[in-house]
């Protein structure tokens, strides 16, 4: 008996949704609801049967009618809504102006939305994923980058220290040399990942943020394909029309040294409070990797060259998006991030 | 840095180009520059005559003063008690916009009409004075420009210069640069110096005891001197870039520095005890006054100027308050010295003090150019405050600096750049920027190292000079050169996406928090080790680095709740911290996610529920079957995060990969939190490394499966997970899936009991099972059930 049973409630949950939703008018519907779950309704009926059923099959069965049981009635439920709109011509519709049932997705933060793009680019230009620890030694945060102590580079961040010679890596840079140490050239990575400066929290500055540092080393790269590799980001990052300008700089682990700068997202160049009307937007810093840093890892310099790069995406993505406060991507208040995306 | 075009001119012609070319041009080539106007606003600031002044006749403190600019005389009213008939003075005509953004206008004032302003210092910008008008020398000229007449006119830009640049910070630096961009010739200051004074050996002497700190010291002395106030030439030079008059001695000292970029001290010779110089590292704890008024202690090994008996002054650094030129001095000594940087640096950072000495000598000074200073300015000082140079100079120079000698191999430019620079543009360059090349072969080049380039000693580094004059826009691009396939992504790195991805198919919204915490947040659970605290923090609510990700969750639904958004489901992949010994730290990537309160949905077919604690295991079991392809075993752990008996381990092939559970209510009351919280975190290694890829596809099933469905009633002790693995012992080879559908008490079942109802499907690969076969497998299942855990089939 069970089986037939059981047959029976999926003929019901199989055909019934249909019917319904092919009534024409409310009395249509109405006769269903007596038809399925009436006091003489089919669901009904076999619901009394269930006592009659052995004992081994009960629950299962009658979980199984308590579900068709709901799914007609939820049916019946819409369908009595949908008369409730009639078009100019006497005909019935639903309202499908109603909004559906919420789809739960989630979101990515603002700042991996903007990690995301810049490492897919890169990876579609060869580069590989890789990560490196963010309390880093001295060696590795400043004096394999060609800065040792007392250099006045040094200054030009504000270092966190968690013991004596033990920083907060203050850049991602100290992976170039950490990658380059594990391998020979070829070497084409990306690193995506967290950096800290020692600066008052405020509405401009955070004391941690995200950056993206790039190294490619091989025989034969030259600045050329710096730019032509930088460029192709830019152009792939920003609007089309955005234009790259390459502006020497100076950094210790890199020679020549240049700033990436782009035409302002926001004014397209012709200046605005974003850009201090400058029109252009630093970006990035890259450059050729200094033969000293070459020194410490055992690479010839005579015989491999290589580029660097690194950007902050925090600021950037802040222009992007016109958000006036960086504290608003770490205090994760969702009516901020339910915009992204 | 500040420069004026003006003071540019006395090094290079700035003939037809503006302050926007000479900026573009700088920018293009290194040195961020940007035009910054004059220093003060007021292009029509006149210097006008007060012809008469007259009491006004409606108002007792105020003056109507008839004045002239040059031609036809005007009234304006002055109400500064200080303005007189006769004087010289600065006049806004109407239309001048102030320098506090007010414009003058043609105004009656108690019903007379003013048709201008007589200025006082704040109105024009120059200072804070407003106790009464400017009143100029008689022999300020009637209606010349004020701007012009102080010296104010100039067009200024403002630089940003790089570390390795000190040779760009003075007016002829800069001027380097322009002669190779513009391939304009520089020139240097015309210096006449008469040493008309007595032997200077016979009034001071020199000694360096500390050679290491201080290769070379220079010093001149000038006798009979007045001190008094620069001319204006002078103080408008000084003033427009930022530098502060003083007087004519120590504003000379400066007025060389931002011309040609070298550090000089003045002392007053008479306070110099035994009028002589010597030169020696500080010891330990010794106490000095800087000629800013503030005593300090100074670091062990820092480079002291000292007199005969104590130290004068803080070298390359700061002067000291015994010995600067006061309004009585007379005789001065002058120094000229060169410092060796990181002595400098160390010191310049122990004390915390920046200035334009300790930028310059910490960077690397010119080490050649002490001479042309002090002469230069000995005889500025003859010109302007009078007295007589004495004889010669003091050079003490007891370690020769050596220019390096630079080889740049013609070959080297293409291979760096990706672009060859004709030779003869690349010498123009290094010439240009006053590299002399010594020989020139077909090789390439041999040069020396300017004094004033500290950062030029490699082939590398005069590739980069000519690529920074030359242009990186001339530089190609290249596209494609590259070829070489990646190498995968360590395994814990490539899951990432993946599991942000799943779990926000599971609704979880992604946060980013502070890896930096205060400390009662790290101290709230046991972390993998020692917690880390940063030595130098600003801020003790971010000292720490966390220990776990929890509490950094929880704040979020704290600053949540608190602006009345009521529940959430989110997750971060972030890093915990840790000390594991002396020098050993540790970081760990985790994944953790939290859900409180309630579903937030409110729509119309929507059921708003609270999230609970199978909402968690449910989303931690689907990322580990994704993961691992298997299920994972949840097993009783009493954690300090959980509720006891709220909190599990999750493991896979008996691998601990994290944990979850409902977080303690009085953790939830710490973080004010008015609703359950469900914690779940997962070690992002140990995920990855329970990773398992699909090798082979199971054949679709061909014959039907046979459905039982089982309840058993059992002691509430008895845990699911235990029944299951019971009826799947027991169910043998062809029980091919069993769900839990139920669990049920009430009305039936005892106290202290609960039904559990299984769904079961039994199938063979190979035939249609019979009904007799499954009764069989069904009746052991019910045996093992009763015997293992007291189980009875509920009727």
């Amino acid at each position: 008996m069970t089986a037939e049973l059981r047959d029976e409630l999926d003929r019901i949950a199989a055909q019934a949704p249909a019917r319904i939703d092919a009534c024409a008018s409310p009395e249509e519907v109405e006769a269903l609801r007596v038809e399925y779950v009436g006091t003489k309704g089919s669901i009904t009926r076999i619901n009394k049967l269930l006592r009659e059923v052995p004992a081994d099959q009960r629950p299962g069965l009658g979980k199984r009618v308590g579900e068709v049981r709901s799914l007609v009635l939820q049916k019946l439920q819409e369908a009595g809504q949908k008369f409730q709109v009639e078009d100019g011509a006497g005909r019935q519709r639903i309202d499908i102006t109603l909004p559906g049932r919420t789809f739960l997705l989630g979101r990515r933060h603002p700042l991996t939305i903007a990690l995301d793009r810049i490492t897919s680019i890169f990876s579609d230009m060869g580069f590989t994923v890789a990560d490196g620890p963010e309390i880093e030694s001295e060696y590795y945060n400043f004096e394999a980058l060609n800065m040792p102590p007392d250099h006045p580079a040094r200054d030009m961040t504000d270092t966190y220290y968690v013991a004596p010679q033990w920083p907060l890596r203050s850049q991602t840079s100290p992976v170039q040399v950490r990658e380059m140490e594990k391998r020979r050239p070829p070497v084409r990575i990306i690193v995506p990942g967290k950096v800290y400066r020692n600066e008052d929290v405020s509405a401009r500055a955070m004391n941690q943020f995200f950056q993206v540092e790039g190294l490619y080393v091989d025989r034969n790269v030259t600045f050329a394909d710096l730019k032509g590799t930088l460029e192709t980001f830019c152009r792939r990052f920003f609007p089309p029309k955005t234009r790259v300008r390459f502006r020497p700089s100076y950094f210790p682990f890199t020679e020549p040294s240049t700033e990436v700068d782009v035409s302002c997202i926001l004014c397209n160049g012709s200046g605005c409070r974003v850009c201090k009307y400058a029109g252009w937007l630093e970006i990035l810093g890259a450059g050729m990797v200094d033969p000293n840093v070459f020194g410490f890892v055992d690479y010839d310099p005579e015989e491999y060259n290589g580029f660097a790069f690194g950007m902050g995406i925090d600021r950037t993505t802040m222009m992007r998006y016109g958000v006036d406060d960086i504290r608003h991507f770490w205090e994760n208040d969702m009516r901020f991030l339910s915009q992204f995306e | 840095m500040r420069i004026s075009l003006d003071w540019l001119n006395d090094f290079i012609s700035t003939d037809g180009l503006s302050a926007a070319n000479i900026a573009d041009r700088l920018t293009a080539s290194g040195i961020e520059a940007t035009p910054i106007g004059t220093l003060i606003a007021g292009d029509s600031l006149v210097i006008g005559e007060v012809l008469t002044c007259e009491k006004h006749p409606n108002a007792d403190r105020l003056s109507v003063c008839g004045v002239t600019t040059g031609g036809a005389p005007m009234t304006i009213v002055c109400g500064a008690p200080n303005v007189a008939a006769g004087q010289k003075v600065v006049i806004a005509p109407v239309g001048t916009e102030l320098a506090n953004g007010m414009r003058i206008k043609r105004a009656a004032i108690r019903g007379v009409t003013s048709e201008g302003m007589i200025c006082a210092e704040d109105e024009v910008g120059l200072g804070d004075d407003h106790e009464g008008i400017i009143v100029l020398p008689p022999d300020a000229p009637t209606g010349m420009s004020f701007l012009k007449y102080l010296h104010l006119d100039s067009e200024r830009l403002e630089l940003e210069l790089t570390p390795n640049r000190p040779d760009a910070m003075s007016h002829r630096g800069v001027a380097r640069d322009l002669s190779a961009l513009f391939g304009r010739p520089t020139t240097n200051p015309i210096i006449s110096l008469e040493e008309n004074g007595r032997p200077v050996e016979e009034i001071t002497s020199v000694l360096i005891d500390d050679p290491e700190g201080c290769p070379r010291y220079v010093a001149r002395v000038v006798e009979g001197v007045r001190i008094g106030p620069s001319p204006s030439w002078l103080a408008g030079r000084l003033r427009q870039v930022g530098v502060r008059p003083i007087n004519n001695v120590v504003d000379v000292t400066n007025y060389v520095l931002m011309a040609i970029g070298h550090p000089l001290h003045a002392f007053d010779l008479h306070r110099l005890a035994g009028h002589r110089i010597v030169v020696r590292a500080a010891e330990r704890d010794e106490r000095f006054t800087t000629l800013d008024g503030t005593e300090r202690t100074i670091p062990e090994g820092s480079v002291f100027i000292c007199d005969g008996e104590r130290p004068v002054a803080l070298g390359g650094i700061m002067g000291g308050l015994n010995s600067e030129i006061t309004d009585d001095t007379t005789d001065v000594l002058l120094e000229a010295a060169y410092f060796t940087p990181t002595r400098i640096r160390r010191t310049a950072k122990a004390v915390g003090l920046q200035t334009e000495a300790s930028q310059r000598f910490e960077r690397g000074a010119d080490w050649d150019a002490v001479i042309e200073a002090i002469d230069w300015a000995a005889a500025l000082i003859q010109q302007l405050a009078g007295g007589s140079v004495a004889k010669g100079r003091i050079d003490a120079y007891p370690q020769t600096l050596e220019p390096a000698t630079i080889t740049l191999r013609w070959a080297q430019i293409p291979r760096v750049l990706g672009a060859d620079v004709p030779r003869e543009e690349s010498k123009r360059i290094l010439t240009a920027l006053g590299i002399p090349v010594r020989e020139e072969t077909s090789e390439g080049l041999r040069c020396e190292q300017p004094s004033w380039r500290p950062d030029l000693t490699r082939g590398i580094d005069l590739v980069e000079e000519i690529a920074r004059i030359w242009g990186f826009d001339q530089i190609p691009s290249r596209v494609g050169g590259v070829g070489v396939p990646p190498e995968e992504a360590p395994p814990e790195l490539a899951i990432v996406p993946q599991l942000r991805s799943w779990c926000i198919g599971a609704g979880l919204q992604e946060v980013i928090t502070s890896s930096l915490v205060a400390p009662r947040y790290a101290d709230l659970f046991c972390g993998d080790g020692a917690k880390v605290e940063i030595t130098n923090f600003s801020t003790s609510d971010m000292s720490v680095l966390r220990t776990h990700m929890l509490p950094s969750l929880l704040d979020v639904a704290r600053i949540n709740y608190s602006r009345k958004v009521e529940g959430v489901a989110l997750f971060e992949l972030g890093h915990v911290y840790s000390r594991k010994a002396e020098d050993e730290y540790n970081q760990r990537r985790v994944l953790s996610i939290l859900l409180t309160g309630s579903t937030g949905q409110v729509r119309w077919a929507d059921q708003r529920r609270e999230w609970d604690f199978y909402d968690l295991s449910g989303i931690a079991e689907t990322i580990v079957q994704r993961c691992s392809l298997r299920s994972p075993e949840i097993v009783h752990y009493d954690g300090d995060e959980f509720v006891p008996g709220n909190g599990a381990r999750v493991l896979v092939a008996g691998k601990e990969v994290g944990q979850l559970g409902q977080v303690r209510n009085d953790v939830c009351e710490l973080f004010d939190l008015p609703a359950l919280a469900y914690y779940c975190q997962f070690d992002v290694i140990g995920l990855a490394a329970c990773q398992a890829t699909l090798s082979r596809v199971k054949p679709l099933p061909r014959f039907p499966a046979v459905e039982r469905d089982l309840a058993l009633v059992v002691p509430e002790s008895v845990e699911s997970r235990m029944l299951e693995n019971t009826i799947k012992e027991a169910g043998g080879a062809l029980l091919e899936r069993v769900i839990v559908f139920d669990v049920y008490r009430g009305p039936g079942v005892s106290k202290g009991e609960k039904s559990v109802a299984f769904h079961l499907d039994f199938r063979a690969a190979d035939r249609t099972l019979k009904d007799e076969e499954v009764d069989t497998f069904m009746r052991r299942i019910v045996e093992s059930a009763q015997g293992k855990a007291g189980a009875r089939l509920r009727e």
